[in-house]
C-alpha cells in the first residue's frame, strides 16, 4: 500500500537499546529515526516526556488520520495525553481480573457485573481473610502477575501523573491509603506474586488473577473489571505504539505510512493480537491457529469498555524501577511505612518533573 | 636559510594536526552547543534569546546540582589530596617498597567502575533508602580510594626529588617535621601539588559515572549533581537546556581560569 505511492522508499526496522542513541538520533533528525516505536515500560525515555519536549508529532494536526479513527473502536485514549494524540497503537494490553468461579462460589461471593469499587474490594479481602481463618485451606485474594508495579499503583500513576503540569500526587492521602491497603493484604497472606502468565491449572488457589494482556489471552475465562474509585476512575491501558519524530525530514512519507497503518485493510492483516478487532462494527473470528482460546462476547464487551475509559499506562521509568526494586520490598518487609514510601516517591517525582 | 624554512614548515605542519583536532573535536562542538542554547528546542529552531539560560538559572535543581558539585568537590578533592599527601610520605619513608606501593596505588584506577560500584553497594548497602550521610560517605570514599593513588604518585615523585641537604640543614637548625613540611617541602612542590589538585578535579568531574551506577538517574538530593541535571535533560530531549547548562559551566570555567591567570600575572609582575 505504502510502496504504491513511494516505490523508492525503503522501510527499515531498527532495534536500539541504548536510550542515548535514540535521544541523539531523534534530536538530530536527518536520516536517523523517522518513526519511533514506543514501549514505555522498557524505555528510559517516557512517551509523556517525549511528547512534552516536542519530539513527537501531534497526529490531530492531520485530518486524514483523524478520519481513519472513526473506523476504529474508541481506543485512542491509551495514546492520548493532555488532548494530544501522539501515536497509533501496535498492540494494546489491558488489565482484566480473571475470576476463579469455583472459589467465588465456595466463599459465597457474588461476582460483580460491571464496575465495582475499591471499598468493595476491601470488603472482599475481609471475607477471604475470614474464610482463611476458619477453613482448612488457604486461598489468595489476588494473584498479581504484573510487570514492575501492582495494578492499583499503575492505575494511580496513570490517573494522577501529569507530566505537563509537573504533578504526580505521590504524597496524597489516597496514595498512602493504597500503600497501606497493599501492605495489609500482603501481611494477611492474601497476595500471591507471580511472573509466569500461568494457565488456570497451574495457578495457586487465588480468587482473582490480575495480569495485563491482549484480548485473545482472556479467551472465555470469567473476567471482571478492576476495582475503581474517584482516584482510579480511568483504566490504565498499555500499548506498544508507533509515533512520528517531529524532526524527521520525511514527514510527508511518515504521515502517509501512518495512514496506511491505520487503514482498515492493514488493521485486518495485523499481528494476531489485534486481528482486525479494533475496527468498529467488525468482530472477526480470531484465527485459533495462533491464539489459545476463543474470546467470549462478555470479555469483548469488557475489553471495549475499558478502552473507552482508558488512559495511557505511563512510566517514569527510573522511579518505577526504584519503587519495584527498593521501596516495595522495604514496605512489605516492614522496614519503611507507607508515608516514607510516599515521601521518597514524591521526592524522586519532584526531581523528574521539576528539572 | 632553506633548511630553516623547511624546519619551520615542518613545525607548522606538525602543529596544524593538533590544532585541527582541537578545533574539530572541541571548539566546533562547543560552538554548536552555544548555538543550541539560543534555540527554542531541538525540534524548533526559532531563536529563544536568553530564555534557556533564564530557565536553567531559575531552576532549583540546576542550582542544587551546582551547589552540590562545588560543595562535594571541595570536600572530595581536599580529603583526597590530604590522603595522597599521607600516602606519598608513607611511600617516601619506605623507598624499598616504592615500586610495589605505586603499583598498588594505581590499581584502583584500573578497576572498571561497574565492578568497584557493585562492591561498594554491597559493603555500604546502598539503595534509595540509605541515609544521605552514608550515601555521601560511600561516594566520597569511592572517589578517594580510586583517585588518591594517582595524586600520591605525583606528590611522591616531587618529594623524592627534593634536595636532601636542605632538609638536613633545616633539621639541624631545630625545625620540627610540621614546620619542615609547611615552610620548606610544600612550597617547593607547589607546582606539582597544583598538578595533583588539577588531576583530582578532573577525576572528580567524572565521578558522575559512579554516582549514576550507584543511584540511577535520580539520587538522594544531597548527591544530585549538575551532571545528573544535564543527563536527564538530554534523555528528555531538552537539548536547549543541556546546552544552556553546558554553556554556563564553560563560562564559569573560563572565568575561573582567567581570574587565576590574571592573579598569577600580577604576582609575577610584583616579583
Amino acid at each position: 500500500m505504502f510502496h504504491i505511492r513511494y516505490p523508492n522508499v525503503s522501510i527499515v526496522e531498527r532495534r536500539i537499546d541504548d536510550p542515548r542513541i535514540i535521544a541523539t538520533e531523534i534530536m538530530a533528525g536527518g536520516e536517523g529515526i523517522d518513526l519511533v516505536g514506543l514501549q514505555d515500560s522498557f524505555m528510559t525515555i517516557s512517551a509523556a516526556m517525549l511528547l512534552k519536549s516536542g519530539a513527537l508529532v501531534d497526529l490531530n494536526q492531520y485530518p486524514e488520520l483523524a478520519q481513519l479513527k472513526d473506523n476504529c473502536l474508541d481506543l485512542f485514549g491509551c495514546v492520548t495525553i493532555s488532548g494530544k494524540w501522539y501515536a497509533v497503537p501496535e498492540t494494546i494490553d489491558e488489565h482484566l481480573f480473571q475470576v476463579d468461579t469455583t472459589l467465588a462460589a465456595k466463599i459465597g461471593w457474588q461476582i460483580p457485573d460491571g464496575r465495582w469499587s475499591v471499598d468493595e474490594f476491601r470488603e472482599l479481602a475481609r471475607r477471604v481473610k475470614k474464610w482463611n481463618e476458619t477453613a482448612a485451606e488457604h486461598i489468595y485474594l489476588l494473584q498479581d502477575d504484573n510487570y514492575l508495579l501492582p495494578y492499583f499503583f499503575h492505575a494511580f500513576q496513570a490517573n494522577h501523573l501529569d507530566v505537563f503540569a509537573g504533578r504526580a500526587d505521590y504524597d496524597s492521602e489516597a496514595y498512602v491509603e493504597l500503600l497501606r491497603m497493599w501492605k495489609d493484604l500482603n501481611d494477611s497472606g492474601l497476595i500471591c506474586k507471580s511472573f509466569n502468565r500461568m494457565k488456570p491449572s497451574q495457578r495457586p488457589d487465588a480468587l482473582l488473577y490480575d495480569y495485563r494482556s491482549a484480548l485473545p489471552d482472556f479467551g472465555e475465562y470469567t473476567c471482571i473489571l478492576p476495582p475503581d474509585d474517584d482516584e482510579l476512575s480511568k483504566y490504565p491501558v498499555y500499548s506498544c505504539a508507533l509515533a512520528i519524530n517531529s524532526n524527521t525530514p520525511h514527514l510527508e512519507e511518515a504521515v502517509y505510512f501512518m495512514r496506511c497503518y491505520l487503514s482498515p485493510e492493514a488493521l485486518r492483516q495485523q499481528f494476531y493480537l489485534n486481528y482486525g478487532y479494533w475496527l468498529k462494527g467488525e468482530a472477526p473470528e480470531l484465527d485459533t491457529r495462533y491464539i489459545y482460546e476463543k474470546v467470549s462476547d462478555e470479555n469483548r464487551e469488557l475489553w471495549n469498555y475499558v478502552l473507552k475509559n482508558s488512559v495511557p499506562e505511563l512510566y517514569l521509568y527510573d522511579i518505577s524501577r526504584v519503587q519495584y526494586n527498593a521501596l516495595f520490598p522495604a514496605l512489605l518487609e516492614g522496614q519503611i511505612g507507607p508515608e516514607r514510601f510516599a515521601a521518597v516517591s514524591r521526592q524522586l517525582a519532584d526531581m523528574a518533573l521539576g528539572e | 636559510m632553506k633548511n630553516r624554512f623547511k624546519t619551520q614548515c615542518k613545525l607548522i605542519a606538525l602543529g596544524a594536526i593538533p590544532t585541527i583536532g582541537f578545533l574539530a573535536f572541541y571548539l566546533v562542538p562547543l560552538g554548536m552547543t552555544f548555538k543550541y542554547s539560543f534555540m527554542k528546542s531541538a525540534f524548533d529552531s526559532v531563536p529563544a534569546g536568553f530564555d534557556n539560560y533564564s530557565y536553567v538559572w531559575e531552576n532549583e535543581y540546576f542550582l542544587l546540582g551546582l551547589s552540590n558539585l562545588l560543595k562535594m568537590g571541595l570536600f572530595c578533592c581536599t580529603f583526597a589530596f590530604i590522603t595522597a599527601m599521607h600516602l606519598s610520605f608513607l611511600t617516601l619513608r619506605h623507598r624499598r617498597l616504592a615500586g610495589l606501593a605505586l603499583a598498588v596505588l594505581l590499581l584502583p584506577l584500573m578497576i572498571p567502575s561497574v565492578c568497584a560500584v557493585n562492591l561498594w553497594k554491597k559493603v555500604f548497602e546502598i539503595n534509595i533508602l540509605t541515609p544521605p550521610f552514608i550515601a555521601f560517605f560511600a561516594l566520597t570514599a569511592l572517589f578517594i580510594w580510586k583517585c588518591a593513588g594517582t595524586a600520591a604518585l605525583i606528590l611522591y615523585t616531587a618529594l623524592s626529588q627534593l634536595p636532601q641537604d636542605i632538609m638536613d640543614a633545616a633539621s639541624l637548625d631545630g625545625c620540627s617535621e610540621m614546620r619542615l613540611f609547611f615552610s620548606i617541602r610544600f612550597p617547593m612542590i607547589r607546582p606539582q601539588a597544583a598538578l595533583a589538585v588539577l588531576f583530582l578535579s578532573m577525576f572528580y568531574f567524572r565521578l558522575y559515572k559512579e554516582s549514576y551506577l550507584m543511584f540511577g538517574l535520580y539520587p538522594p538530593e544531597q548527591m544530585y549533581l549538575v551532571q545528573h541535571y544535564m543527563n536527564n535533560q538530554y534523555l528528555k530531549m531538552n537539548a536547549q537546556y543541556v546546552s544552556a547548562a553546558a554553556g554556563s559551566l564553560a563560562m564559569i570555567c573560563v572565568f575561573l581560569f582567567s581570574f587565576t591567570f590574571v592573579i598569577r600575572g600580577k604576582r609575577y609582575r610584583l616579583c
